[in-house]
């Protein structure tokens, strides 16, 4: 039985993830930088925003695992 | 900006009409096909624990996206620029805090039978208070959320028409609309209703986003005229805009998924997997909709540079109605978009009543005023009960009394209040009653305080800080005066002793 709840390397993960996609680590002022139109920093957030989805997608394929029906007959008897 | 909205008139008429009969359509035939629904709560409330990936996908989808997800963020987009892209990893959040939760709610739900949330309080801390404290907080904050979804349907009718169906109109015909089809098929109408709106609103917008790039000009274009016109909106967020972004990520992300509609939709899944891969299609979800969202806006400043405030409330409604007029296909296209928008309005609201009603029914009624009812009566008077509160929304909604008013304005603030309880009651053996409710009840005051004065003290949400002093209030209190349960924790997984069913 798996729950990503227990895992803590799983909550670090997410940490990490979750200080990425504040953008605190931008310069700040002068000419924005753009690329196809769209500023260097939101496409940086937006590339971090997939990497948290492919986590989430990651998560829930490998760590997520309570053996749903069977667990349920069993516990029933 | 006066224009020809392509939609006023006769068209626009026969388009509600339309989508207002199909949703009935849906549920006069869910009712046909599950005689047997008005049998019991699991059955009316949670579609009978069956609702498979698909259906359970788009239910989660139009309970999370409404109408506003696409009319208000392209205009705070095209307002604010690229500090408001922080609505994709926002969205994307709440599908995080799901995963903190559902695996063992779900698994909680089945065993023991769990209809709503405020059942799983009654469970975990059988406390009067607890429960009854959650169940006011969640009613609150859903009457709230349902009289915000019913000023958005009026809006949004009378706006997309420009003004042909009046607000009042459009308001009462999809309430009607709405709750017949919720009375005949309880959530399975709701799901089923969900599906179609969602498949409508996905279709019109990706539509809404090619044809503003074929008639408007693309990304490049975008990015010189916002260089020259306004830098500021190209500009990375400092100081406070970042504590504002962070801040909305925490609180959205939990605040959402602790929706009570939200977690009912756990509870309503067929098996597992269905639950996790409507998860795993969620949480790509956000690129589709809010991204999407959020470029047409900042592509608007090109075509309409100088629209002020309000104007810009009618963005899409305007853009629409130029592409429309561009080609047939764009017409029915943005037809699409069109009903899509008012459609994920109203299921929105759909599954905040459903929800409404069903803590009437089971945690008010079913279990402090009539326990011995049958499932058939507890769902009629929540069904009753849910119309009479509808209608004093609606009195609301037509003359909104100016100083009472924001009292109608908290939700999320007031209603992340629960997630400790719901979240770590479900983890920490130690947990003490009375020091859950007295943390619910001081973060829920702290909230409203804040938010009625307007208080952000470091810039920091009303919410926020009253789910930090909830929190220091539940972990101290449980620390001093909870007890360690007999047995280790990690074994008692499924709630050990309270393996009983939930009655006082």
């Amino acid at each position: 039985m798996k729950e990503p709840i227990k895992n803590k390397k799983i909550w670090l993960g997410f940490l990490a993830i979750f200080i990425m996609l504040t953008p605190w680590y931008f310069p700040t002022g002068g000419e924005t930088m753009l690329i196809y139109g769209v500023p260097l920093w939101a496409i940086i957030i937006i590339l971090m925003s997939m990497v948290l989805s492919l986590y989430i997608t990651y998560v829930i394929r490998y760590h997520w695992d309570t053996l749903d029906e069977e667990d349920t007959v069993e516990e029933e008897k | 900006m006066d224009m020809d909205l392509a939609f006023s008139g006769m068209s626009g008429i026969l388009i509600m009409l339309f989508y207002g009969l199909i949703m009935l359509g849906i549920g006069v035939v869910t009712y046909m096909k599950n005689n047997k629904v008005h049998s019991s709560l699991d059955e009316y409330y949670l579609g009978g624990r069956g609702l498979g990936t698909m259906v359970l996908f788009f239910t989660f989808f139009a309970t999370q996206y409404s109408g506003n997800t696409v009319v208000g963020y392209s205009a705070e987009a095209y307002r604010v620029g690229y500090a408001n892209l922080v609505t994709i990893p926002f969205f994307i959040m709440i599908i995080l805090v799901y995963l903190s939760f559902a695996p063992r709610m779900y698994k909680l739900g089945k065993k023991h039978n769990i209809v709503t949330p405020v059942d799983w309080l009654e469970m975990k801390f059988k406390s009067k208070a607890v429960s009854i404290l959650a169940a006011i907080i969640m009613l609150y904050a859903l009457g709230n959320f349902l009289l915000e979804q019913f000023v958005a349907i009026g809006q949004g009718v009378s706006g997309l028409t420009g003004g042909t169906v009046p607000y009042q109109a459009g308001v009462i015909f999809f309430i009607i609309i709405m709750i017949a089809y919720g009375w005949l098929g309880g959530m399975r109408s709701v799901a089923y209703t969900d599906t179609m709106q969602g498949i409508a609103l996905l279709v019109g917008v990706f539509m809404l986003l090619i044809g503003t790039i074929l008639y408007f000009g693309g990304l490049p274009a975008a990015g010189d005229y916002m260089r020259t016109y306004s830098p500021e909106n190209l500009g990375v967020p400092e100081g406070g805009g970042l504590v504002r972004w962070s801040n909305f990520l925490i609180l959205v992300g939990i605040g959402a998924a602790v929706y009570p509609n939200a977690i009912q939709r756990i509870f309503s899944a067929k098996n597992e997997r269905a639950l996790k891969r409507s998860f795993t299609q969620m949480a790509w979800m956000p690129f589709l909709t809010a991204g999407v969202v959020f470029f047409i806006g900042i592509l608007a400043f090109t075509a309409y540079p100088d629209l002020s405030a309000a104007e810009s409330e009618q963005l899409v409604g305007i853009m629409a109605s130029t592409i429309a007029n561009q080609n047939i296909i764009f017409y029915i296209a943005m037809i699409l978009l069109f009903g899509g928008i008012i459609a994920a309005i109203v299921s929105t609201a759909d599954s905040v009543l459903l929800t409404f009603s069903s803590i009437i029914s089971k945690d008010i009624y079913g279990r402090y005023i009539n326990p011995e009812a049958s499932d058939t009566k507890k769902i009629h008077v929540g069904k009753i009960i849910g119309v009479v509160v509808v209608a004093f929304l609606l009195l609301i909604a037509w003359n909104p009394p100016g100083t009472l008013y924001q009292i109608f304005v908290l939700k999320l603030e007031i209603l992340i209040q629960v997630a400790p309880a719901i979240i770590l009651g479900l983890y920490w053996e130690r947990s003490h009653a009375g020091s859950v409710f007295t943390g619910m009840l001081i973060g829920a005051l702290v909230a409203a305080a804040f938010t009625f004065l307007g208080l952000t003290p470091l810039g920091i949400f009303s919410g926020v800080w009253g789910l930090m002093v909830n929190v220091v209030i539940y972990v101290g209190g449980s620390l001093i005066f909870g007890k360690v349960p007999a047995e280790k924790s990690e074994q008692s997984y499924s709630d050990g002793k309270a393996a009983e069913p939930t009655r006082i």
